[in-house]
């Protein structure tokens, strides 16, 4: 059963968007749904299929994008772009190299900064060097697939408090000295929640080949 | 957010590691761990391990209602696009400094070719 985390909406700063609700469910568990979504994508251009991706993805990246200052019609336009991209680049997508929620993170991050870019030409960006699976170095995606299952059981086990930080982090994009004005809490405690998690995802990581840290 | 002093490479701080993964990472430190990632797969892991988290995370998390009429204009953009080219190869293996003396790591490549700077 799927816990969730209710992150204290009183302490949100301006910078959340009204109305998101700040909530992180404790057990994903995609990984086979996706991987077989995207198989019917890539093997019969199966628009059923996209739909049904979009329809689980769309919201959390819409919330991802308006956590970082967008509008909802701006939002939902890098959406649209990401999910196109999404079908356009199926074919590229590898279960075996890593979780398609991974994939997919990492496609919204590199649209989002590029969208920005594209508004912002006075201070020009870069692209990013893992832009996609397919640029990830061989042995630095070997086992991945196990690693996000292994990392989706990790985090299902952590304390509240310390899943509320990752998704502070991670989701809203916060600092830690964001976090620690959010949250009222004390950087270093702010510093020590966060550490902790990654901390054990790490050791955890270890036993794979190619997240070796 | 501190960096290590010493010179490895692999001691990036995980909060630079945490706000890059996040997409909140400053432009500059954005390009300068895509730097370091590009030459040190040690580096490029851990951002990948990164990923896996932060993926995890949106897939769990709470989303934001799209507009009405969105799933449609989805599809007929899709509609609208060109045979997908499923038998499209992957990129061919990039040069790496072991390789090619005059290599740079493609991020600062972009960056400099995106504002007209040569190195060369």
């Amino acid at each position: 059963m799927r816990d969730r985390i209710q992150v204290d909406m009183a302490k949100e700063t301006q910078a959340k968007p009204a109305g998101v609700s700040a909530t992180v469910k404790a057990m994903p568990g995609r990984d086979g749904i996706d991987a077989a979504l995207m198989l019917r994508i890539v093997q019969g251009s199966d628009r059923g299929a996209l739909r049904e991706i979009a329809t689980h993805y769309a919201p959390r990246l819409k919330s991802w994008l308006m956590y970082r200052g967008a509008q909802s019609s701006t939002a939902e336009d890098v959406v649209q772009d990401v999910i196109i991209l999404v079908w356009t680049k199926a074919h590229q997508f590898n279960p075996a190299k890593g979780a398609f929620s991974s994939w997919v993170f990492r496609m919204v991050r590199n649209s989002w900064i590029d969208h920005k870019r594209k508004h912002d030409r006075l201070q020009p960006t870069e692209p990013e060097v893992v832009a996609t699976m397919a640029d990830t170095p061989v042995e630095a995606v070997m086992d991945q697939s196990e690693a996000a299952q292994a990392v989706q059981a990790e985090l299902a086990k952590l304390p509240l408090d310390q899943k509320q930080m990752l998704h502070l982090a991670f989701f809203e994009g916060l600092s830690h000295s964001q976090i620690a004005e959010r949250t009222g809490l004390a950087l270093g405690t702010v510093k020590g929640r966060i550490r902790a998690p990654l901390k054990k995802l790490k050791t955890r990581l270890q036993n794979f080949h190619g997240v070796d840290q | 957010m501190n960096m290590q002093p010493q010179n490895d490479l692999h001691s990036v701080d995980e909060e630079w590691l945490a706000s890059y993964a996040a997409g909140s990472l400053s432009r500059a430190k954005r390009l300068l761990i895509s730097c370091q990632a590009a030459m040190k797969p040690e580096l490029a892991s851990r951002l990948s391990a990164m990923d896996t988290v932060g993926g995890a995370i949106l897939e769990s998390a709470q989303g934001e209602a799209v507009s009405d009429g969105f799933m449609d204009k989805l599809l007929g953009e899709i509609d609208h696009l060109p045979a997908r080219a499923n038998d499209e190869t992957e990129g061919a293996v990039a040069a790496t400094p072991a390789t090619n003396e005059n290599w740079i790591p493609t991020p600062l490549e972009d960056f400099l070719a995106r504002n007209d700077i040569s190195l060369r």
